[in-house]
């Protein structure tokens, strides 16, 4: 398996950052465990109201997020370009409520270690590493990505190095409709949410984290494409979680993204991940639930009049300083401060011909937005600027970014745009062929660019023959 | 993929079409997530 500390990834940052990350303050102890209902046992107002402005510009679109996944490529309101207005920003401490719920209890714990993190000192007193130490260096021993199929209500689990579809897991009894999946940054657990049922489901990646749940001293579970256990009966689904939502295909959890955990000295690695789920509540309220491994509910977020066409935040990605941004179809993204106590949200309103779809946060921590219709866009966090690329416009879907471009899978024309993102540039357009619907992106340990076509297949890309 | 004249290896130029494998998934997808956790790892201190 890939651990932090044999990773090929390569970043440098600020050793303040680096110990800000260490303390995960989204981590802090305020999640203190006083309910087993499943619902949020107390509730905080915010200490300001949030913005209402809406950042809609009466452009026509079909629903772009319908069960069967059609989308109209005739999307289009022109692309911008250059440099738009600060965004309209509002700043207010979020409604949170802390509590502790598990499904399923008994499945595996998150690593069976303690953390020690001291001041840089591991349990004996003896410094060892930092994070991003021994870091860049070793060779991935493992890398998947997990594709979800909403009409099968399943994942699908592909060895990124080997091409092989490895397995098939249910993540529902059907009608599922699962969408966004996200990775651990060990790459050991999986989220996947389903947007019609309202539910999330772990998935374990290794044999090794899998549980034993009928006792028989062996671990039934999924061992090829063709290969699927019902729902229930696979052992490396370690729990599914039934979310409070609003009922109904839009309010379904879809926008996630973890976080590293805390920094262990000893082990010299990130230990006890989070994963930050986003779904629709009654009242238009969106919830960001902040889940343990082990199905914990450890905390909610909860965010009024959310800005997104109706739909429950559609995306989510983290910064390097841990925070976790979660983006509205079309509408606001916010930035959750979990490195404040009490925990704030920022909210942020784009200009209107942004028509934010897919949604990244690139390594320098600035967002992305994947217009449909409309350009690739992106906000400067520092100078608080939009930026438009000249040459984007199309209905984009998902994007990614990696150290030197950003990708955004596009419709209308089918394929893939390369984006350089040091001088917010067009590189290229690439084809593929076949390209039915461009759908996801994403980049996996070795730095291969994948695309998923929701027809039924995904691409591997090696973006070095793509470079200038 | 692009190589250079008398074959002697890529041609590093943005029009080239990237090298592409395909790989057969059953199923819709309809996902604009980060599917490999390379989101994550790409922001993390290395």
């Amino acid at each position: 398996m890939r651990g932090f500390n044999s990773m090929t990834w390569r970043l440098a940052l600020p050793c303040s950052v680096l110990l800000l990350a260490c303390g995960d303050a989204g981590n802090s102890s305020d999640s203190t465990s006083n309910s087993s209902t499943g619902q949020p046992s107390t509730t905080v107002d915010p200490t300001t109201p949030p913005t209402t402005s809406n950042p809609t510009t009466g452009v026509s679109v079909s629903d772009s997020d319908t069960t069967a996944g059609s989308n109209s490529n005739s999307e289009s309101n022109g692309t911008s370009s250059g440099s738009g207005d600060p965004t309209t920003t509002t700043n207010s401490s979020a409604t949170t409520t802390s509590a502790s719920t598990t499904d399923n209890p008994g499945t595996s714990s998150t690593s069976g270690v303690s953390a020690s993190t001291s001041g840089g000192e591991s349990s004996t007193g003896k410094v060892i590493c930092e994070p991003g130490d021994g870091m860049g260096m070793g060779m991935v021993e493992k890398s998947f990505i997990w594709i979800p199929s909403q009409d099968l209500s399943d994942v699908a689990k592909v060895n990124t190095q080997t091409m092989v579809l490895l397995a098939r897991y249910k993540i529902g009894a059907g009608g599922d409709s699962p969408s966004r999946t996200s990775v651990s940054g060990d790459g050991r657990f999986v989220i996947v949410n389903s947007r019609q049922t309202g539910r999330s489901t772990m998935v374990a990646a290794n044999i090794e984290d899998c549980v034993d749940k009928n006792n028989n001293g062996k671990i039934e579970t999924s061992q090829g494409p063709n290969d699927v256990l019902a729902w229930g009966t696979d052992e490396c689904i370690l729990w599914d979680k039934q979310w409070p939502y609003a009922g109904g295909f839009a309010a379904g959890p879809r926008g996630t993204t973890w976080t590293p955990g805390t920094w262990d000295y000893d082990l010299c690695q990130y230990v006890d991940p989070k994963v930050w789920i986003g779904y629709s509540a009654p009242g238009g309220v969106a919830h960001f639930a902040r889940v343990a491994v082990d199905g914990t509910v450890e905390e909610t977020v909860m965010v009024p009049g959310w800005n997104g066409q109706g739909y429950s935040p559609y995306g989510g990605a983290l910064d390097p300083e841990f925070r976790p941004w979660m983006a509205g179809l079309r509408g606001e993204f916010i930035r959750i401060n979990t490195d404040q106590n009490p925990i704030t949200v920022d909210r942020f309103t784009p200009p209107g011909n942004t028509q934010g779809y897919g949604f990244t946060v690139d390594p320098d921590g600035n967002p992305w937005f994947a217009g449909c219709g409309g350009a690739v866009s992106t906000y400067d966090t520092d100078t608080m600027q939009y930026t438009s690329i000249p040459g984007t416009n199309a209905c984009h879907r998902g994007i990614a970014a990696d150290e030197k471009y950003v990708w955004a899978a596009a419709n209308g024309p089918c394929g893939l745009v390369q984006i350089d993102r040091a001088t917010n540039t067009l590189i290229k357009f690439h084809n593929t062929n076949p390209c039915s619907t461009a759908i996801g992106v994403s980049i996996d340990a070795e730095k291969y660019v994948w695309l998923v076509d929701q027809e039924g297949w995904a691409w591997k890309i090696d973006p070095r023959t793509s470079r200038r | 993929m692009a190589r250079r004249p008398g074959g002697l290896g890529l041609e590093d130029r943005p029009e080239n079409v990237p090298a592409m494998k395909q790989v057969m998934v059953p199923g819709s997808h309809y996902v604009y997530s980060d599917m490999t956790g390379g989101q994550l790892n790409s922001i993390l201190p290395q």
